[in-house]
């Protein structure tokens, strides 16, 4: 099999074209690339109403694999910069990847600003 | 009774895993062949595009960042088997390189369905041909 580390997969639903927010936030914390597809959201129309608040259905879906040892640093910064209290108004959670092949070990990974807060 | 419970045994033997293939689009239908021959019957392609940075395409051997999202159903005891031939060909095959990847299902409902998803056709068959739902 191609590695024996752990990986998790990490997927977040934000409002159409802040997958980049996502994928600066994430790279930041070490996390080479990942894969956008768009989609559109399903919200409860009545729920919408009720609360006065509207849902944008145009919706981008970012998959990123990642070690599992960076995974939480991951989704605090991508909740941090794309969450609900952002215009981003992202949702972020992870999935236990069981087995893994393909990942480049040889991709440098970003180095982090000097005083940068993690 | 016991013939009952044999049966029953019998479906539940294979657990199920979502295996996700993301490569480049114009090579989906390569892969989608490849990953049938593990008794994949049920996948899923959508399209996306990756997020690798235009300067950082070649040191990853990625060529293009249109891709292709693969997300099959296959038998836990194939996994192995279909990750490590999926992982020969991402370093084989030009153009061909991607990751891939499985996650546990944890539940199924109805039988006939789980049948069709680890492509168990005689068990199916012994079984009784279907679940009963229309």
């Amino acid at each position: 099999m191609g590695t024996n580390k752990k990986y998790e997969m990490i997927m977040c639903i934000v409002n159409a074209g802040f997958s980049d927010t996502v994928m600066d936030a994430a790279r930041k914390e070490g996390v080479s690339g990942g894969t956008v597809i768009h989609g559109r959201g399903t919200a409860n129309r009545e729920a919408e109403k009720f609360f006065g608040i509207s849902i944008q259905p145009e919706k981008d879906l970012v998959m990123m694999l990642v070690p599992a040892s960076i995974k939480d640093n991951v989704l605090h910064a991508v909740y941090k910069d794309a969450g609900l209290s952002t215009a981003g108004q992202g949702i972020a959670f992870s999935i236990p990847v069981d087995n893994a092949v393909g990942l480049s070990e040889k991709a440098p990974a970003p180095k982090k600003e000097e005083g940068e807060k993690k | 009774m016991a013939q009952t419970k044999s049966k029953k045994e019998k479906l539940s033997v294979n657990r199920l895993m979502i295996l996700v293939v993301v490569v480049n689009r114009k090579k989906a239908e390569y892969y989608t062949d490849l990953i049938q021959s593990f008794d994949a019957n049920l996948q899923f392609v959508g399209f996306g595009e990756g997020t690798v940075k235009p300067g950082m395409l070649g040191y990853t051997g990625l060529a293009e960042n249109d891709k292709a999202i693969i997300i099959s159903v296959i038998r836990a005891d194939r996994e192995k088997e279909a990750l490590r031939t999926i992982g020969d060909k991402f370093k084989s095959v030009k153009d061909g390189k991607g990751i891939a990847y499985t996650v546990s299902m944890t539940s199924v409902i109805g039988s006939s369905i789980f049948s069709f998803l680890s492509n168990q056709r005689n068990t199916f068959m012994n079984a009784g041909g279907t679940d009963g739902h229309k």
